[in-house]
């Protein structure tokens, strides 16, 4: 299959929703003006990454397989050649309770799906899969029993799951000791894919996209607005100082002429009241905002914002917020939802257009009577990975399968992945959009689709763009 | 250069109002120290139950907040009753250390239950008609509805006062928080009198969460929300002082809302500063009574 193939099939999203493809394609050429105009030196990567196509792996070939609830595309050998051992063990783990249960929850129902789906169909080269989840109770020590406990005592041959990159960082720390390789499904943060795949050549997998696109991509966006003031409100850890660095890396390379105000930083804890963040947000008068929140406090914060009236004097058009599509915070603020606020999250279910997503979509919100959460949705597909890494490796042996990983491109509901074999990073395509209320869906969606390939707001090996906060 | 006192006053502002709203919890809290001799590690629980249980009511009654709010923190006062009865009433003959492990296990239990019987997803409920409008004032916009809680709040604080200190029931409250001993001799039923004051702390911690639903997005770790902030009011205030709790609040919620404002990024130092300056200069607390 030829690239040029492939990137049409990856826009074909783009192509059947409400932004043309004229727009589509101006928009990206504008952007990559900018960067050709005004940021050659700083942003070597995006150039290379932008002019170099994905390189889809020479030794297989493209085959449709049809699955008891979803017709996967993906590329894999063509038939069985070898007996693997069955079944072929998944030991997962994530946040299963507390404040943050629902995310564990989430992607213990892709994953579930995934695994029913690949057994009906017969397995992986006729072995099925079989699948242990456990609480990781977003306690790296924690992270690390349950890893030595499934693969020591439980047999499991590969890991998967996390959603804290605390935890990630920590069990990827065992990986050797193992023997085992891990994808992680939510942990993102790039101390992880950079520092210890890239660098240390461990054996973890980035299967979610990182802050390259909760802040990148929201630069892309931000350097269209007249707006010459970024304020920010921000967790304060790893995730909200990742994606505050690399939104001002990023858009400064655009917009040299913006200032950057301090962030106001929300304590990594349940926060009921954030009256006192947002003003003192606000009494530093900037004119657009970042908002790095997620999960319930952001769904609390952008409630309390409304009733606050902070979008009286930062338009809603002018706050942005990377996770502001989870399905969580569209469920919880639903009609209340401000119309107009730059949203995004880490697979979107609009997102392709394809058969295949829409079959997803449609299987998932009948097993479960909801829209598919984002980790749901990379959890899912990074089964499907590892089943095509497997066939490709013909093997569950570890080295093996990392090697098969590691370039590895197939089709999922989140579109065209392809695994970057230098950091292991999932690379995929989602959308931004501003958040509209359409009477066909039970929850707030977007509108006004923004979306520009993830080789332009990703930086490139050999990093250090950016020194990521330990 | 003129300075602008227009936010700094609304700074303020949102400090107090985020003081009211733990306020009423954190009354709860030094109330049962201060008769049952108790440090309820799971106060922070019973706030969460009292806002799963309106969530409840709300989606049982149409929506009827009025009736959500006033049913739920009585059936939260009566779990904690039997929480009392049951689970605590026989640690009392034990050092103090039985009862701080048990109100840890309760929390693990509730954090539990909660995810059991209402699961993961959160919750969250309207303002209800007539609350849900804003006004300015100097500064930025004043929610009506968090004008409501201080004024709720201010009349839970003087029906508190009333029932304390002029009512019968009150008496011997005081006298048994004062000498446990001294009132079994004068007749007054020690027993009923911590069941009765623990249940009315928990009706406070369950109140207030009732209160919070139409403002947050519930969630199994709400009561971490609050649990340190009301342990943090009642140590400045004095373990046991209902006024040591009132201002114990405003401090520590003007303590927040301006070192937010002043020196972002050193909030949360902001809060623990007012608590490490009384731990070393007065570690009873502000109202708080010696300890022997």
């Amino acid at each position: 299959m030829d690239n040029g193939q492939e990137e049409d099939g990856v826009r074909e999203g783009l192509l059947n929703r409400k932004i043309s493809r004229r727009k589509a394609v101006s928009s990206m050429a504008a952007a990559g003006a900018v960067i050709g105009v005004g940021v050659v030196a700083g942003a070597g990567g995006y150039l290379a990454a932008s002019s170099a196509p994905r390189q889809a792996p020479s030794t297989l070939t493209q085959t449709v397989t049809s699955t008891g609830a979803a017709q996967t595309v993906t590329q894999t050998a063509s038939a069985p050649t070898v007996k693997l051992k069955d079944p072929i063990k998944i030991g997962g783990q994530a946040i299963m309770s507390g404040p943050y249960g629902n995310y564990g929850n989430f992607m213990l129902n892709g994953a579930k799906m995934a695994v029913d789906e690949i057994n009906a169909s017969g397995g992986i080269l006729g072995s099925k899969l079989e699948l242990n989840w456990l609480d990781d109770k977003i306690d790296p020590n924690q992270g690390i029993k349950n890893a030595r406990s499934l693969t020591d005592d439980w047999g499991a041959d590969f890991l998967m799951g996390i959603d804290s990159s605390a935890v990630g960082v920590a069990v990827a720390g065992v990986l050797p000791e193992l023997n085992r390789m891990l994808i992680l499904s939510h942990a993102i943060y790039p101390t992880i894919n950079e520092g210890l795949a890239y660098k240390k050549g461990w054996a973890v997998f980035e299967g979610c996209q990182n802050v390259y696109m909760d802040g990148g991509q929201a630069a892309l966006i931000a350097k269209d607005m007249p707006i010459k003031v970024w304020g920010a409100i921000a967790v304060d850890y790893e995730w909200g100082w990742g994606v505050w660095d690399w939104f001002k890396y990023s858009l400064s390379k655009y917009r040299p002429d913006v200032q950057f105000l301090d962030p106001v930083w929300i304590p990594g804890t349940i926060i009921t009241d954030h009256d006192p963040y947002d003003s003192a947000l606000l009494a530093k008068n900037p004119e657009g905002v970042l908002c790095v929140n997620w999960s319930q406090g952001l769904a609390t914060q952008i409630k309390q914002m409304t009733a606050s009236g902070f979008f009286n004097k930062v338009p809603t058009s002018q706050f942005i917020t990377p996770m502001g599509l989870a399905i969580d915070v569209l469920e919880t603020l639903g009609k209340d939802y401000p119309e107009g606020i730059w949203a995004s999250t880490r697979a979107w279910f609009q997102y392709p257009s394809s058969d295949l997503n829409k079959t997803y979509v449609k299987n998932y919100l009948s097993r479960y009577n909801h829209y598919p959460a984002y980790s749901s949705t990379t959890a899912y597909s990074d089964i499907y990975a590892l089943k095509a890494a497997i066939e490709k490796a013909q093997s569950t042996d570890t080295d093996k399968v990392v090697a098969a990983m590691k370039g590895l491109s197939l089709y999922t509901p989140m579109g065209r992945v392809w695994v970057r074999p230098e950091d292991n990073q999932f690379m995929y395509d989602v959308p931004y959009g501003q958040i509209t209320h359409d009477p066909a869906y039970p929850i707030p969606v977007i509108t006004n689709w923004k979306m520009w390939p993830a080789e332009l707001w990703t930086p490139w090996p050999p990093f250090g763009q950016v020194q990521w906060r330990p | 250069m003129s300075l602008d006192l227009a936010p700094i006053f609304y700074q303020g502002l949102v400090g107090i109002n985020r003081a009211t709203y733990i306020l009423i919890a954190a009354l709860g809290l030094t109330l049962i120290f201060g008769v049952v001799g108790v440090v309820n590690f799971a106060h922070g629980s019973f706030y969460m139950l009292g806002a799963y249980f309106t969530g409840t009511l709300l989606w049982l009654f149409g929506g009827n907040f009025w009736l959500s709010i006033i049913i739920a923190p009585f059936v939260i006062m009566a779990v904690g009753g039997l929480v009392e009865r049951f689970l605590l009433r026989p640690l009392y003959r034990f050092p103090t250390e039985f009862q701080l492990l048990l109100t840890y296990a309760l929390v693990l239990v509730f954090y539990d239950g909660v995810r059991i019987i209402w699961g993961t997803q959160y919750f969250t409920a309207e303002v209800p008609e007539g609350l849900n409008w804003s006004f300015g004032v100097p500064g930025g916009v004043m929610p009506f509805y968090n004008v409501f809680i201080m004024i709720i709040c201010s009349l839970t604080v003087l029906s508190l006062y009333y029932i304390l200190f002029k009512t019968s029931w009150g008496m011997k409250v005081r006298v048994t928080s004062m000498d446990r001993d001294m009132a079994s001799a004068v007749g007054i039923n020690v027993k009923r009198i911590y069941s009765s004051a623990f249940m009315l702390g928990i009706w406070l911690a369950a109140f207030s969460g009732s209160l919070i639903v139409p403002r947050t997005a519930t969630s199994p770790g709400l009561g971490d929300s609050i649990i340190i902030e009301s342990f943090a009011i009642v140590v400045v205030g004095g373990l046991g002082s209902l006024r040591g709790a009132i201002l114990g609040s405003m401090i520590i919620g003007l303590f927040e809302a301006y070192g937010l404002f002043l020196i972002p990024g050193l909030e949360l130092a902001f809060l623990y500063i007012p608590l490490l300056i009384i731990l070393i200069v007065r570690p009873r607390g502000l109202f708080g009574k010696k300890y022997s």
